[in-house]
């Protein structure tokens, strides 16, 4: 450690330095997961909300564009898409290795609820995601989805209206899919990946150090 | 075996370590030593004795014979970072793969007169889709009220169970994460979906 080196980077460099509790070790590493996924699904999102056009007629030609004639477009597409089913599976396999270990109780309870939530909002950002490209498939799909929404008891007739932005899916729908899909559910993950982070590094430090 | 007590642990939480040893049959006495109170393990298995380390109070578990072990783990940097960043190349290149050999394509243009006879559900809702189908149509809402009960049951774990991190890890878990699974991948794989 550089002896210049002051607050925020030698607080970095004590949590890098930090020795991993053993019992941590598989929470660490899926965690850790979720973090890289998270964020190559952030970077390639962002590379593609440059060249995608949220609104019915245009949409096939920018997804077109992005296909074949922007450079590497074809990969950050295929990037984008693979990494958002890999990280529904840590966040899934996340969920079963803290049930089938009990860590769901007691002070890692914590992990319990906001890994839940990570599932649930990693399987929305897929969802999401599957209907940018509004093809004919995607448009049943929320067609479906939204007549789910709808038989749902006391808000659902609600929700339905406020998702389709009216009593048809049109533009208007694509336009709250898109502002959902890459405004709303990107930065929530993010708030929940890093209250998952910041609950873990805690727990690690209360049981770092021991001997035996 | 001496348990070392963090310097200020109150009388009630060392009854509360004590309480935890003799849970699991370990005889314990109280002492005080260089100013901090330890547990000396007199008789019963240290091998469980030694998850004390997971209590706040505790903070260091010292071995009376043979050398002392020390169990803190492996340090995040360079050993962590070292793997991860070899998992990660590993991982990206599998996505790069993926990304090259089946490309997420571009379907037919919409037409909103006609649904297709069958739709194509993403593999993670499959699984859902399909178990609420092996409910007859009239009876359909049953299977979503399985499947709210079932998310309800999820998030409220930790006040049905109300066992603590340091308690014997129940057996019960494993089997349902392991039918949960063999159930899930059923459905996603073989599921029929209306």
């Amino acid at each position: 450690m550089p002896a210049r080196a002051h607050g925020m980077f030698q607080t970095f460099w004590q949590i890098l330095r930090a020795p991993v509790p053993r019992a941590h070790r598989t929470e660490l590493l899926l965690g850790l997961g979720i973090v890289l996924l998270f964020l190559l699904q952030a970077a390639t999102g962002v590379l593609l909300a440059l060249f995608y056009q949220a609104s019915p007629p245009t949409v096939a030609e920018s997804v077109q564009l992005i296909m074949r004639d922007v450079d590497w477009g074809w990969l950050v597409r295929g990037l984008h898409h693979w990494s958002a089913s890999a990280l529904l599976l840590v966040c899934t396999v996340q969920i079963a290795w803290l049930l089938a270990s009990g860590r769901y109780r007691g002070r890692s309870a914590s992990s319990w609820y906001l890994g839940l939530l990570a599932l649930g909002l990693a399987m929305l950002l897929a969802y999401s995601g599957e209907l940018l490209v509004w093809d004919d498939r995607a448009f049943w799909r929320i067609t479906h989805a939204l007549q789910q929404v709808e038989s749902a008891p006391l808000v659902g007739r609600w929700l339905a209206h406020v998702l389709r932005g009216g009593e048809e899916v049109d533009a208007t729908t694509l336009g709250r899919v898109f502002t959902l899909h890459s405004l709303v559910l990107p930065w929530v993950l993010g708030f929940v990946v890093a209250g998952e982070a910041w609950f873990l590094a805690r727990r690690m430090r209360a049981n770092a150090g021991g001997v035996a | 075996m001496i348990v070392v007590l963090k310097p200020g642990t109150s009388r009630e939480e060392i009854d509360e370590v004590v309480a935890v040893l003799a849970r699991r049959g370990v005889e314990t006495r109280v002492i005080t030593s260089g100013g901090k109170p330890v547990v000396h393990l007199i008789s019963g298995s240290t091998r469980k004795a030694r998850k004390l380390l997971k209590l706040d109070q505790v903070e260091a578990i010292v071995p009376t014979s043979g050398p002392r072990v020390r169990v803190e783990g492996r340090r995040f940097y360079p050993y962590y970072v070292v793997h991860l960043a070899a998992t990660a190349v590993l991982v990206l290149g599998a996505l790069v793969v993926l990304a090259g050999h089946f490309p997420p394509g571009l379907g037919d243009p919409i037409d909103p007169h006609r649904a297709p006879a069958a739709l194509e559900w993403p593999w993670y809702v499959r699984a859902p889709m399909a178990f609420v189908a092996l409910f007859p149509p009239t009876a359909a809402w049953l299977g979503w009220l399985c499947l709210y009960a079932l998310l309800f049951a999820m998030f409220f774990l930790p006040w049905i169970d109300r066992s603590r991190d340091d308690d014997p890890r129940p057996k019960w878990p494993l089997v349902a994460v392991a039918l949960f699974a063999a159930g899930w991948s059923f459905l996603t794989f073989a599921g029929v979906v209306r």
